[in-house]
């Protein structure tokens, strides 16, 4: 018994020394999020609608961030903490359902980018207004004055290493901007 | 970090009730060095100090074995890497035990979890036994306790299912090793894991053998 608390009592003081960090993200319950973002989706999507909430805060922003399944598509709806205003919606799109000539277009973006390349996910993100942010979930019919723009995770060999990416194009799928993403260690799994 | 509590219960319960029980600490240190891009050099350190079976039933912990693992470790793709190893296993007694290991292993991500895969085969020689082989498959899930991702100073829960053939003439044997595990990501260079870990052995004899182990990790890359 001895021998479990001192463990505990370890892994507890490694945690603290682990918590100078600048990026916040987790789950929260239901009665923690702000009123006004659970009743602007609610209303529309019903109040026994499974939705998980999250926090994240990244130095820049503060968002509420509810997931959800709604009409068989994977939704990511952000609110802002401040005012519990709705801020973007994101839709996962499905690799295997896009339009031929959507995909000719975006392999031609990507490889004038990667030397060979493979698209693991693609979202779509839509900004603008509240209320034409909510009318986009409500209705599923994009409103004309959203912005678009889509976030596509590959894996791609730049010319100089193989790695995974997150890249960003605008509507016309030119791309504004590009990032590594670091993939984690997996000694956890091998050893 | 409930499931976690509710998982480490149904195993203290299971084990509880089992008959042929063996169980003590399991401390293990991983320590990984990258060589360059494609190549890392891992040392994995670990002792086992038995201390109750369901004979005697006093609490007694006695060292027993100190492995010492080194593996070559080359990366075969983004999410997969081969290894080839050497265990060099010290006994009570003084008694010394060899062994190889090879190993492909691949990781699968998912929007809230990975799970990593394991192929293992590895064997073993020593004077006082007949040599031993082994093949071993593990497929370990990562799952974040405090949000969608795994971000630094977060817990996570760690759930593994290791299923173990071996041979040694004249007998072969079956294994299945179930781990469940809270770990802390401290950062990429520091994780520590804490749980237990239910070996259930010797399937293809008539009685089984049960062993649940109190494991501490820590893996370390410098």
């Amino acid at each position: 018994m001895r021998f479990l608390i001192l463990t505990i009592g370890l892994l507890a003081s490694f945690s603290n020394f682990a918590q100078d960090k600048t990026e916040i993200e987790k789950s929260i319950r239901h009665k923690d999020v702000p009123p006004k973002a659970i009743a602007d989706l609610m209303a529309i999507l019903g109040p026994d609608h499974k939705v998980k909430w999250y926090y994240q805060e990244d130095g820049q922003k503060k968002v509420y961030e509810a997931k959800f399944i709604w009409f068989s598509d994977h939704y990511s709806v952000e609110f802002n903490a401040k005012d519990a205003v709705i801020s973007n919606v994101e839709i996962e799109l499905k690799l295997n359902e896009l339009e031929p000539k959507f995909i000719k277009r975006l392999h031609k973006t990507l490889d004038e980018i990667f030397v060979d390349n493979s698209i693991r996910k693609i979202q779509k993100e839509y900004y603008g207004k509240p209320e034409e942010l909510l009318e986009l979930i409500s209705t599923q019919v994009i409103p004309k004055e959203l912005s678009v723009q889509y976030e596509v995770e590959v894996i791609g060999n730049n010319g100089s290493k193989k790695a995974l990416f997150e890249l960003i194009l605008n509507k016309k799928l030119k791309p504004i901007s590009q990032r590594q993403i670091k993939v984690k260690s997996s000694d956890i799994f091998d050893y | 970090m409930r499931y976690y509590f509710f998982l480490l219960l149904v195993v203290i319960s299971i084990t509880v009730m089992a008959q042929n029980l063996q169980s003590g600490f399991l401390p293990n240190i991983t320590l990984s060095y990258k060589l360059n891009e494609e190549y890392k050099l891992v040392h994995k350190l670990e002792s086992r100090w038995p201390s109750f079976n369901d004979l005697d039933r006093n609490f007694d912990p006695e060292f027993e074995r100190f492995d010492v693992q080194t593996y070559i470790e080359r990366k075969t793709g983004l999410f997969s890497k081969v290894s080839l190893g050497y265990q060099f296993r010290f006994r009570t007694q003084n008694r010394y035990a060899h062994r190889t290991i090879q190993q492909f292993s691949w990781t699968n991500r998912f929007d809230r979890y990975r799970i990593g895969h394991r192929l293992r085969s590895d064997q073993t020689f020593s004077d006082d036994r007949k040599p031993e082989v082994r093949f071993r498959y593990r497929a370990k899930l990562q799952l974040p306790l405090q949000g969608q991702s795994l971000d630094l100073g977060e817990y996570y829960l760690s759930l593994s299912d290791e299923l173990v053939w071996s041979y040694r003439s004249p007998n072969a044997d079956l294994e299945n090793r179930i781990i469940a595990n809270l770990g802390l990501y401290i950062d990429d260079k520091n994780k520590v894991e804490t749980g237990f870990e239910w070996r259930v052995e010797e399937f293809f004899l008539e009685k089984v053998r049960h062993q649940l182990w109190f494991v501490l990790s820590w893996y370390k890359s410098l």
